[in-house]
């Protein structure tokens, strides 16, 4: 970072028109191309020269990647639509709320209004090493800056770490798979459907990445189906500010109750780990009890078994089982937005 | 807003007014620094330390200059220009005579670089684009040397020394001693003492994060310089300049008409000012330098952290018998202010103690911040006695009032008091006696808390200068030298003018921000525009009022001319500023999450020249202080020396959001100084407002946070 940047490298600009354009495109410069969807996460990495690649595919001209329409009883999100549009959508709002708050606990409002859906979960994490351009693990490098005895981690991973102690910056992801979402991608080879949390990738299965998609993939959309439409939802956020920051922590739940009881429900968090994480040991564990504070405290305590800090994030532990307890007992006095 | 005030009310003074350059400022008909483009302009670029602390080996920039449209290439090779205002002993910051001995100098390009960001070359071509690509082709060979980031650590003998003669940054006098403070005798204070306390806190490094981030234009008529640049005092930055560049003062012209804010990061002259004039001297040709955001976050200054250490001497009856505190300031390798720590001048105490060292370390430098030794000393001291009330069972409010200053260090009167007016009248409004209970009282797990915090800042008078000039159509023109830093100075001047003048506001006209047209102004700094500038407007209408009262109206084409240049004092008195905050937040113990719910800010700045402003004013500070309390930080890597958290995201600084209600109420009173009675405003919100803060964190949740900010991890962690 000797050179500080101010302004933006030369690249290649293609702004196809259509999804064919596009990946074919993706698949004619593979490794060299970038692809940009509102770019928010973009614009940083290019200017700083951190990422530098040789083609920019702006998908903002295809317009069949954005707009929300209903599909099979549930919904269909363009990857492109962008975060604002989800947050307002009255079939989001009513159906699927925890969506609708996900994607509105996101950045700011001029941000939603740029970035999208897609680029909300494909984003990179935001590991302020990373971030500088050190010649991390992501990075290619062979070490991790923020797991050394002095290292600043306060916001880094407290599970799943494997060499790179990153997290997952999505407040929509969590969202998405406690809604049991569909990732739609285009690959080379055809179109290929994934459950959202299959989407996401930690450091052990590849380091560089943090999601499934490989050079010449695209998101195309993301389906939300009738399953989870008005259940009992659950969102909270944790972040340093109340607007323009990502989490520290987010929760999210979707129960349906029965009699009193849990007789569904699927539960995940980010920023936990390098990917946002589907807690299905704890939904087992609490499937059939009471939704209430002492269903909650299993709920938090089976949270974070496993659970490692590093030097800076002790904190993150208590405050993942209280996001949890939450997520499944509600919370004594009302939760400010 | 509310104002019970007993003053006889003005003409124009005291009446809410939108500021006179509001439409130009909304319509983006106003001309900020960067939109300033002058014919054959060059654009320069600086190539910046990648290491907190190095030796240049050598630089290679024959790549760069080899690009066509490269114009020039500054180094410490080629360029020995020493920035007067960039280091200088003892911190004092205008003293030319202590700059001509200062033994820390620094160059506008240092070898060795001793902080991430310090600037190692500088390139001038003919475009951005390529003044950037040019950086990156200079090679730089460098020799990593240790360093140290913490001012407390910095000290120690094993540490790295930064200069040669250690890290223990000089006296105005160049003596390696800290600065000390002593009246009585504390070791008999605490000997005497019923109960003595004793207790750590930290402070950390929050940028000013004003919007506009430091730029210049500089350019070249033959001997004479015009430097475009928001400066915080357009006559001390000519001054500074013409001092640095070795050429009388009137061969420099400084123009700044608007800024973007700057909170004590514009004041003086800046190295981007020196680079652009001597770029611009060596291409023959005008040259334009902005720091990008990231550049201002570490290649300016910031506040100076601290770390305090705090001794507590009281009575059974919980009366004060003896006050120590031992502070370390970081002031990075540079000393570019004092480095102070205040808070003890606000407790009446027969024995005290204060032993002050500032402390060189290789992080970024050091300097103004709105009330640069303030908000982190109130927070140390005023954290540090509300702990002590707590622990001898005492109301903090009841507590304050048995303990504040009634006299300037307990001997010299104030000019006037109302310190215990503000805290009575605030515990009233807030409704102290009902909110407070006892730490961490509340069952939660959503507890609220609520705390208090005053203050007492100086408010000196001083000298400035005015002239109005009044032409046969009944056009009043003031020429000042102010600058509009987001205060209103302009307004205000014209206001004064107006009542002064008794002439409807419709007839004042300001000339201003430009060193060639304007007299000397004391500068946008210390919260000393209104006083001093505005006393200097007063003084040049009652001469004209003289001159119109001999000679009559001018008529035709006369004018008649008026001046004045006092420089008043309040002999024997001290003049200060009082106020008292208070603070309701609920904190989320689960979470660790701070919610301000209510702040209430008494001020008593004397007159209220301007109600819009003057709230603007309280409730900004106000606001950036919770910041500052609760999340605030520019993070350092310690292997490296890496700061990680540069910019508005990655060091937090406060958005609406996070931004409470403010209600803000003003005890008006004149004490026969400043213009209609008028004392600071600019800097007197924010300086209690963050031990507020504090403190009522820990009433909500019966723990003490001592360590700045008060971030979710801390909370969590003293609360598992």
């Amino acid at each position: 970072m000797a050179v500080i940047h101010d302004v933006m490298p030369a690249f290649e600009l293609f702004q196809p028109p259509t999804v064919d354009d596009a990946v074919r495109l993706l698949g004619q410069y593979r490794e060299d191309a970038w692809v940009m969807a509102g770019g928010l996460d973009t614009f940083d990495w290019l200017k700083d020269r951190i990422k530098r690649p040789k083609v920019v595919v702006d998908l903002s001209q295809v317009r069949e990647l954005s707009g929300i329409r209903e599909a099979n009883g549930g919904l269909e999100i363009g990857a492109t639509t962008t975060l604002t549009e989800v947050v307002r959508h009255p079939v989001i709002r009513g159906k699927y709320g925890i969506l609708s708050t996900g994607a509105e606990a996101a950045a700011s409002p001029q941000i939603r209004n740029q970035g999208t859906i897609g680029g909300n979960v494909s984003q990179d994490t935001r590991c302020w090493y990373y971030r500088a351009g050190w010649p991390c693990y992501r990075a290619g490098g062979n070490t991790c800056f923020a797991d050394t005895p002095t290292a600043i981690n306060r916001e880094h991973a407290i599970l799943g770490a494997d060499r790179c102690v990153a997290v997952n910056p999505s407040d929509s992801a969590p969202a998405l798979i406690a809604l049991d979402a569909k990732f739609v991608i285009r690959t080379p080879k055809g179109e290929r459907v994934v459950d959202a949390e299959d989407y996401f990738i930690g450091p052990g299965t590849d380091i560089t990445r943090m999601n499934i998609l490989r050079p010449g993939d695209l998101l195309t959309a993301i389906r939300l189906p009738a399953d989870w439409a008005g259940a009992k939802f659950y969102f909270e956020k944790v972040r340093d500010r109340n607007v323009w920051d990502f989490p520290l922590m987010n929760v999210a739940s979707a129960m349906v109750i029965t009699g009193g009881k849990i007789e569904r429900i699927r539960l995940a968090v980010n920023a936990a780990a390098a990917r946002p994480l589907r807690l299905a040991a704890v939904e087992d564990a609490v499937r059939g009890k009471e939704p209430n504070a002492a269903t909650g405290e299993i709920a938090g305590r089976l949270a974070v078994q496993g659970a490692r800090p590093l030097r800076f994030n002790a904190y993150k532990i208590p405050l993942m089982r209280n996001l949890v307890k939450r997520a499944i007992g509600g919370v004594e006095q009302a939760a400010w937005a | 807003m509310s104002r019970p005030s007993k003053l006889t009310p003005l003409k124009t003074i005291g009446h809410p007014t939108a500021r006179i350059d509001a439409v130009e400022r909304v319509t983006g008909k106003a001309t900020y620094t960067g939109d300033v483009h002058l014919p054959g302009m060059l654009y320069a670029r600086v190539l910046r330390s990648p290491h907190a602390h190095a030796r240049i080996r050598q630089i290679d920039a024959s790549k760069a200059l080899a690009l066509a449209g490269v114009k020039f290439v500054l180094t410490h090779e080629n360029c020995s220009v020493v920035w007067g205002a960039g280091s200088i002993s003892g911190g004092r910051q205008y003293v030319d005579d202590i700059k001509k001995i200062t033994r820390h100098k620094r160059y506008l390009f240092n070898n060795p670089v001793r902080f991430f960001g310090e600037p190692v070359a500088a390139v001038a071509a003919t475009n951005r684009h390529l003044a950037e690509e040019a950086v990156r082709l200079i090679n730089v060979d460098y020799e990593v040397l240790p360093f140290v980031l913490d001012q407390e650590a910095a000290l120690r003998p094993e540490s790295v020394k930064i200069w040669p003669e250690g890290n223990l940054s000089p006296t105005a006098k160049n003596e390696m001693e800290p600065e000390v403070y002593r009246r009585g005798n504390v070791e008999e204070g605490f000997r005497t003492a019923d109960f003595v306390f004793e207790d750590r806190y930290t402070t950390t490094y929050v940028h000013n994060a004003q919007m506009e981030p430091r730029l210049c234009v500089a350019g070249w008529e033959g001997d004479k310089l015009t430097l475009y640049t928001p400066t915080q005092g357009t006559s001390n930055c000519r001054h500074d300049m013409a001092r640095d560049l070795g050429i009388p003062d009137e061969k420099v012209r400084v123009i700044c008409k608007y800024m973007g804010g700057g909170f004590g990061n514009k004041n003086q002259n800046q190295d981007a000012d020196l680079i652009a004039a001597v770029l611009a001297k060596e291409t023959g040709a005008p040259v334009k330098l902005e720091l990008s955001r990231k550049e201002d976050f570490i290649g300016v200054h910031g506040r100076w952290p601290t770390t305090q250490y705090y001794k507590v001497g009281v009575s059974r009856d919980g009366v004060l018998q003896a006050l120590q505190l031992r502070g370390y300031s970081g002031m990075g390798p540079y000393r570019k202010n004092t480095g102070g720590i205040g808070g003890i001048e606000l407790y009446q105490c027969p024995n005290v103690e204060s032993v002050t060292y500032p402390v060189y370390t290789n992080r970024a430098v050091s300097g103004n911040y709105r009330a640069p030794e303030f908000p982190q000393g109130f927070f140390g001291i005023e954290s540090m006695m509300d702990d002590v009330a707590y622990k001898m069972k005492m109301d903090p409010v009841e507590f304050v009032l048995k303990n504040m200053t009634r006299k300037s260090d307990d001997e010299v009167p104030y000019t006037n008091y109302t310190l215990e007016e503000c805290i009575r009248r605030g515990a009233e409004a807030f409704e102290w006696k009902k909110r407070w209970h006892p730490p961490g009282a509340d069952p939660g797990p959503i507890k609220r808390g609520v705390g208090m915090a005053f203050m007492a800042l100086r408010s000196p008078t001083g000298q400035s200068s005015a002239v109005i000039r009044l032409d046969s159509n009944g056009r009043y023109t003031v020429f000042v030298g102010v600058t509009d830093i987001g205060a209103g100075a302009k307004t205000t001047m014209a206001l004064i003018a107006a009542e002064a003048l008794g002439v409807p506001l419709s007839n004042i006209e300001i000339v201003w921000g430009d060193t060639d047209r304007c007299p000397y102004s004391v500068g946008e700094s210390g919260s000393r525009t209104t006083d001093m500038t505005g006393y200097a407007v007063i003084e040049a209408a009652h001469d004209l009022k003289r001159q119109i009262a001999a000679k009559g109206l001018p008529k035709g084409d006369n004018v008649l001319i008026a001046s004045a240049s006092p420089n008043p004092t309040s002999e024997g008195k001290v003049r200060k500023a009082f106020g008292a905050h208070f603070v309701e937040v609920e904190v989320d113990t689960e979470l660790g999450r701070v919610r301000v719910l209510k702040y209430l800010a008494v001020q008593d700045s004397g007159r209220i020249l301007n109600p819009l402003t003057a709230t603007s004013q309280v409730k900004g500070g106000a606001t950036q202080g919770i910041g500052m309390a609760l999340h605030e930080d520019l993070l350092y890597d310690r292997q490296t020396g890496q700061p990680l958290t540069t910019g508005y995201y990655g060091t937090r600084i406060m958005t609406h959001l996070d931004a409470p209600e403010i209600e803000v109420i003003f005890i008006e009173s004149d004490d026969g100084y400043g213009p209609f009675g008028a004392k600071c405003i600019g800097e007197a919100g924010i300086v209690h407002a963050v031990a507020a803060v504090g403190n009522a964190v820990f009433n909500a949740i019966g723990r003490r946070m001592k360590d700045l900010p008060i971030t979710r991890d801390k909370i969590l962690g003293a609360l598992v």
